[in-house]
């Protein structure tokens, strides 16, 4: 097997993601409004929302990769699960350390148990259950079907994570009820832009994950 | 009075300062595979 930066178009990828990204960086410190009372703190929400997407469409290919594992019994779809969940898991995590980081100017304290805050962190706690299995759960094969299955099941939180802001009770929520379609083109123009941007980079990224864990996988099959 | 720009800054630097660690830890995990793949394939 080769690099995978070895193939020519991996590497114009990376180099126009780079590009995009630096644009982005530029946009959003130079082009977008400074919201009275938050000022600095509210251009965190162009990274914020962005990586709580990454992670939710990580956490939904995880869920596709296990139905095609069951369905199809291709060890392939594993390997897309795992990359897809480690990804996943890495952008949940930039979520629940920015979003504390914005809330500690704003609400005043880093942390508030209400219910997106909360269904957030227990998405996250399931995927850290589900890094434990796959490395403690016994036979691999078994692990494999546990982690598939596991995938599927985690996934029912991510809608109730959307519906929180609305589901419960508004005395106890604590979460800016934004409505995006409302927002002027300043806002909510750079914020698609860093949306579409940050998906293709997630692309890329599970592309070369998958390609290490196979690397991996056939480093393991011939020793 | 809270510093904004800090908080901004922070935010910015360990977002993108993971995406780009998790490059480099990708790209020495495929290296090592590689060249441990190259070394038991020639003996």
């Amino acid at each position: 097997m080769q690099f995978f930066f070895h193939n020519k178009s991996n590497r114009v990828w990376l180099v126009l993601i780079i590009g995009l990204m630096l644009f982005n960086i530029w946009n959003i410190v130079v082009n977008t409004p400074m919201v009275p009372d938050q000022h600095w703190a509210q251009k965190i929400f162009y990274v914020h929302v962005p990586s709580a997407w990454v992670g939710f469409l990580s956490y939904f290919i995880v869920m596709v990769a296990g139905i095609m594992y069951f369905i199809k019994g291709d060890e392939h779809w594993d390997k897309v699960g795992l990359a897809a969940a480690e990804i996943g898991t890495l952008f949940i995590s930039l979520v629940l350390i920015t979003g504390p980081i914005w809330a500690t100017p704003i609400w005043g304290q880093p942390w508030i148990w209400e219910p997106r805050l909360t269904t957030t962190l227990i998405l996250f706690l399931i995927y850290i259950g589900y890094f434990m299995m796959r490395a403690f759960g016994g036979h691999a094969e078994r692990v494999k079907r546990y982690a598939a299955s596991l995938g599927i099941i985690a996934f029912v939180d991510v809608p109730i994570i959307f519906v929180s802001v609305k589901f419960w009770a508004p005395e106890i929520q604590s979460h800016p009820q934004v409505e995006m379609t409302s927002q002027p083109p300043g806002i909510l123009i750079p914020f698609l832009l860093s949306l579409g941007i940050f998906t293709v980079l997630y692309r890329l990224m599970l592309k070369y994950r998958i390609h290490v864990i196979q690397v991996n996988y056939k480093r393991v099959a011939d020793v | 009075m809270y510093n904004f720009w800090g908080y901004f800054l922070a935010v910015y630097l360990i977002v993108f300062g993971a995406i780009v660690g998790w490059f480099i830890i990708q790209f020495r995990m495929e290296n090592r595979y590689l060249n441990d793949n190259r070394y038991t394939q020639s003996e």
